[in-house]
């Protein structure tokens, strides 16, 4: 294995395994707050157990997030010191200020995790929410550093003498991409994370389906996880509009969109042979990539036929990344639209054993759209490390023997999502003995949940 | 700014040795011996801070690659290994630590499984850290090295690097051990930590003039640049000369006074390193230096980010103090 391919994938290890953590370190903060929220109103036992339970897991994830979390702030440098040497004093910004928001969530995480019964109820629960809020905030703003690694602003480069000047790192830090991609992140954190632990629920809910614990654990999950799915496509469609544009190589290689055409036709599956620049299998829905690339069935759209030969993206992982992508987030979303119909209207169906299968089984979709979509995004810009002006060749450490940190990354880390899974499964194992209203159960065949509150749904 | 940027690099790694270096060190102490209550109080006093004490070092990684970029590269690049190491120590000990606090069955096997990888895991962290700090001074790194051996191994593998690592681990050790004297009022807990706090302190000492001599062997002329600056000579001086006291205030279990004086002896050490150093950051194979002003990033580079950390520790010093507030009382406390 060459040692540039080596660090690409210990890169891609490394962020792939760390997007997880992050993902729920985003989420869950605000399913906590809701279940928190629900049981200093009410009083009802149930949201206190949800919340503590979901902090015992969530303590674990936030531990394994930070510390490879750490780790990436490293490889930064470890693995791409050329490009580190010239992009940190342009897009240093975001980091810091994410630096200063990760601060105040391990604090107020501190606060959250050790204060019960510390402090005052308020401000313990406030605690929480800051969690989220600093968990949302540094994810835009690491985010941000990402999309200005695909849309460079605030400096002017000289290809010639190899020099950035003239930086200007807030002109950097709010790029063109930095909008799109920060949304699109944050709404597909909070469908993963709501459809994992959906999902989770589900599956426990199977056996025992008037479980009130659970009951209330998959709802107030499908809330949240819900919304974002739904509105996720529709941030798709910005991002997709936005990179047609911006950099139309990537939105090619997505779609394996090889011969620049007008009435460009949407690609559904499809197998790309990249030598010869056809598309086997797969089904054209003619003039569509167009219409959504552009807004307008007549509008080019430009192929890989239009850039050179050199700057082409992998194109098969590219389009299989996106189609893997798209096709589980429409899943989800209309999950979701399920979800809200019959909760509204069929709430009998939420005790269903196949409404239950059917969020069990999406458990792992909505984290699986997330790393494929981050494929899409980071293996659609190759070559480039910063678009247009930094192959990533170019960009990596003169270390050789790259391949022996990739192997011992993937080794530590699998043992660590082994290990994770395991205590996942303890945690489930032990809720009977720790958790009184784990008893409890709900009547599902009433339109409305008998609980000592409100309608909750 | 170029003052103020370089005051909170200086500052985050000086927090991060107090705060983080003695997370580390709670591991540490417990390599030799341990006690059942001994642990307890540990995983208490260090449980609703150790994500924030880690922080530091975030912020001096990102102060760096945004403020002085060819050094972080070089840095990244020379000691690669040592780094790589000290992480693979981080994310052990973080995630053993988690494991221990958070699993829901807490059987024999697996606490005693999780507290042997955290103590391993904050032994090697501590190693790396100090090994990293000392090859950057060494005067090893060769951004031009014909070999990977003279490249990526020289810079650290070398007596004055790896004496520099225990020293830092020595250091941190005691740092925790004094911190948790008074963690807990039972006088059988404090006096386990009591003891732990001058047996560390005194292999610190030793390890001192080891330090010395290793830098001799490895060709720096360490101890003819300390004699050769009288600030350096008087913080080194007063750090040694307040050591009797020091012994004495750990003996009578003094929980403020030693927390005081033991921060204060870190800190003249890591002032005098500093002050021996300025404005060199990186010591070259061939007699030349990274110098700290010298590898700045452009001007509104170091605006941007020096108003960015001086709004930031608004928020985060307040917070900061906020929680350690909260948690420095003792008494049962109710984990999850």
């Amino acid at each position: 294995m060459g040692d540039l391919l080596a660090a690409r994938l210990q890169m891609a290890f490394s962020l792939g395994f760390h997007i997880i953590f992050a993902c729920v370190g985003m989420a869950m903060p605000f399913l906590m707050a809701i279940a928190h929220w629900r049981y200093i109103k009410t009083g009802d036992a149930v949201y206190k157990d949800l919340s503590k339970a979901w902090s015992k897991g969530v303590a674990i994830f936030f531990a394994t997030g930070a510390v490879s979390g750490t780790v990436l702030s490293f490889e930064l440098g470890l693995l791409w010191p050329e490009f580190m040497e010239h992009a940190g004093p342009i897009f240093g910004m975001p980091f810091s200020l994410e630096g200063t928001a990760f601060f105040i969530e391990a604090i107020a995480l501190g606060l959250f995790l050790y204060g019960w019964g510390k402090i005052p109820k308020w401000i313990h629960w406030s605690s929480g929410l800051v969690v989220g809020i600093s968990g949302v905030a540094s994810g835009i703003l690491v985010v941000a550093a990402n999309a200005w690694m695909n849309s460079p602003a605030g400096f002017d480069y000289d290809p010639v003498s190899n020099t950035y000047s003239n930086i200007d790192p807030i002109a950097a830090m709010f790029n063109p991409a930095w909008f799109t991609q920060a949304l699109h992140m944050v709404l597909a954190a909070f469908t993963a994370t709501g459809f994992a632990v959906a999902g989770v629920h589900a599956f426990l809910l199977i056996r025992k389906p008037a479980n009130r614990f659970h009951q209330q654990a998959m709802r107030i999950a499908l809330l949240v996880g819900g919304i974002a799915a739904f509105l996720q496509p529709i941030s798709g469609d910005l991002s997709a509009k936005d990179v047609a544009i911006r950099q139309p190589a990537k939105l090619a290689a997505m779609e394996a969109h090889f011969h620049t055409e007008k009435y460009a036709g949407l690609l559904i599956g499809g197998i790309p042979n990249e030598e010869t620049g056809e598309v086997h299998y797969g089904i054209k829905i003619p003039g569509l990539l167009s219409f959504l690339a552009h807004g307008d069935f007549k509008q080019e759209v430009v192929g890989l036929d239009q850039i050179p030969k050199d700057e082409h993206p992998p194109v098969a992982v590219t389009h299989f990344a996106f189609q893997i992508m798209v096709g589980a987030g429409t899943f989800l979303m209309m999950v979701a639209l399920l979800y809200f119909f019959a909760q509204r209207f069929r709430p009998r169906w939420l005790g269903h054993k196949n409404f239950l299968w059917l969020i069990a089984l999406s458990t792992p979709l909505g984290m699986l759209a997330v790393e494929a979509g981050w494929t899409v995004t980071e293996v659609g810009r190759q070559p480039w490390i910063i678009n247009g002006i930094m192959r990533t060749k170019d960009a990596v450490t003169p270390m050789p023997g790259i391949q022996y940190s990739f192997y011992t990354v993937v080794v530590v880390y699998g043992l660590l999502a082994i290990l994770v899974s395991w205590l996942m499964k303890r945690q489930v194992q032990t809720l009977a003995q720790n958790y009184d209203s784990m008893d409890e159960e709900i009547d599902l065949n009433q339109k409305r949940v008998h609980t000592k509150t409100e309608a909750i749904d | 700014m170029y003052i103020i940027v370089l005051t909170f690099l200086l500052l985050s790694l000086v927090l991060y040795a107090l705060l983080g270096g003695a997370d580390f060190g709670a591991g540490v102490i417990q390599l030799l011996s341990t006690t059942p209550k001994a642990e307890k109080v540990i995983g208490r006093a260090i449980g609703p801070i150790w994500e924030a004490n880690h922080m530091w070092l975030i912020i001096a990684v990102v102060i760096s690659f945004m403020g002085f970029p060819a050094i972080f590269k070089v840095i990244s690049t020379a000691l690669h290994i040592p780094i790589f190491i000290l992480l693979i120590g981080i994310i052990f000990r973080g995630t053993a630590y988690a494991f221990k606090h958070y699993d829901a069955i807490k059987d024999e096997k697996s606490q005693l499984m999780y507290h042997r990888v955290f103590v391993w895991g904050s032994l090697v962290s501590s190693l790396f850290i100090g090994i990293t700090f000392g090859a950057m001074s060494l005067g090893k790194i060769d951004p031009n090295a014909a070999d990977f051996y003279s490249g990526y191994i020289a810079p650290w593998f070398n007596f004055f690097s790896i004496s520099v690592g225990f020293l830092a681990t020595a250091l941190f050790a005691f740092l925790a051990a004094v911190y948790l004297i008074g963690e807990n009022e039972e006088s059988e807990v404090k006096e386990f930590f009591i003891q732990k706090a001058w047996k560390w302190l005194l292999v610190a000492v030793g390890l001192g003039p080891i330090v010395f001599i290793a830098a001799y062997v490895d060709g720096l002329a360490l101890f003819n640049e300390l004699i050769s600056s009288p600030l350096s000579i008087f913080a080194v001086g007063l750090a040694a000369a307040a050591l009797p006291f020091l012994f004495k205030a750990i003996r009578q279990g003094k929980v403020l006074l030693t927390r005081l004086m033991a921060g204060a002896q870190t800190i003249l050490i890591l002032g005098a390193w500093l002050l021996l150093h300025y404005p060199h950051a990186i010591m070259l194979n061939n007699g030349d230096s990274l110098d700290l002003y010298d590898s700045r990033a452009p001007d509104a580079t170091l605006a941007v980010l020096g108003w960015a950390l001086m709004l930031g520790s608004l928020f985060i010093l307040p917070a900061l103090g906020y929680l350690y507030v909260v948690f420095k009382g003792h008494g049962p406390e109710e984990t999850i």
